[in-house]
């Protein structure tokens, strides 16, 4: 259910180096939990995402790092296609971005809102669910 | 009296005299280390010691309000002169905190100044934590009073969340409730690699 339309020029490596560039960083430690604050920019390979703030949560079991959560006008961007929301769920190892909170994707010129949208970077796909809202822009020139 | 009964009365003088001359020298040729015995020290150390005064294994602790265990140990100190302030080599910090987790600052020398409460750590210093964080810097001040410490200069480290550059760094508590935290600052650049996770 929801809305498939494709994302990102090429198909990510979830492998690549990921790259996080912000004004701090904090450890807790205490739990050890280590959180990004002040215009965090994330990259990988072709995929870039900003935030005011990004969380790392760790793998239990394997250690490494399992997901970055951003919040606070996350922006993505990958090739053409960048998509915003108020938060996004980056799991690294599958190279899948959960974003919701009014999600806004644009595409070229055409604009698509939504609740909540998955980002498979891996398949080069997003998923949209929740209230989609497509606004396609008729070609003037043609 | 024939030649026999002459040389056992000689030999009864003789062998005596033998005997208490053997015993005399025991006590002579006893062993050399007596009490005063020389301390094993090269002439340098002597010689250096005795122009300025020096500390071995000097070792500093405290307890904060808070209940963290701080302690500081080095392998020798000097007291500070006019014009020199008092050094310390090897200096090795601990912070332990209430939770169970701690910190520890080495560094190759540093000043401890108990009086303006702070220990100032310099030349390499190495910040590790139980919490899986290696950090490098060149210098450190830390306070003894409390867990609160920063570096004026760059710092770089690894940790369970990739390598990473910072600005400046600080250790501290925004409020005795809350958590230490370590605090990277004035712009942070961080490299994680999944692959490295996935070969072993």
């Amino acid at each position: 259910q929801g809305t498939q339309v494709a994302f990102g020029a090429i198909k990510a490596d979830p492998t690549l180096p990921v790259e996080v560039t912000s004004d701090t960083l904090d450890v807790n430690q205490t739990d050890g939990s280590a959180v990004f604050k002040g215009n965090v920019l994330i990259g990988q390979g072709e995929m870039r995402m900003s935030a005011q703030r990004v969380l790392v949560i760790y793998n239990q079991e394997r250690g490494g790092i399992q997901r970055l959560q951003a919040t606070g006008d996350v922006v993505l961007v990958s090739g053409p296609d960048a998509a915003e929301a108020d938060r996004a769920d980056y799991s690294i190892d599958t190279g899948v971005i959960v974003m919701t909170g009014d999600v806004l994707l644009t595409q070229g010129r055409n604009a698509l809102t939504s609740d909540e949208m998955t980002v498979n970077l891996t398949t080069g796909t997003a998923n949209m669910v929740g209230r989609v809202k497509t606004i396609l822009q008729p070609d003037e020139d043609n | 009296m024939d030649r026999y009964s002459r040389t056992v009365a000689f030999l009864k003088v003789l062998l005596p005299l033998l005997a208490l001359a053997i015993l005399a020298t025991v006590f002579l040729l006893s062993r050399t280390d007596g009490p005063n015995a020389n301390i094993p020290f090269a002439e340098g150390d002597i010689t250096e010691r005795v122009r300025d005064q020096r500390i071995t294994r000097p070792f500093f602790s405290g307890v904060t309000d808070k209940g963290e265990e701080i302690t500081v140990d080095a392998d020798a100190a000097r007291p500070g002169t006019a014009d020199r302030p008092g050094g310390a080599d090897n200096i090795r910090a601990t912070i332990k905190m209430t939770g169970g987790t701690s910190i520890l600052l080495e560094s190759d020398s540093g000043a401890i100044d108990p009086t303006g409460d702070v220990v100032m750590l310099t030349g390499d210093v190495r910040i590790t934590s139980s919490t899986g964080l290696h950090v490098q810097t060149e210098a450190l001040n830390a306070a003894l009073s409390g867990v609160r410490a920063d570096t004026p200069g760059r710092v770089t480290g690894t940790g369970p969340m990739g390598r990473f550059t910072a600005g400046r760094m600080e250790i501290g508590a925004k409020s005795d409730e809350e958590d230490v935290h370590m605090l990277f600052k004035d712009g942070v650049n961080l490299i994680y690699e999944p692959q490295k996770l996935k070969d072993n």
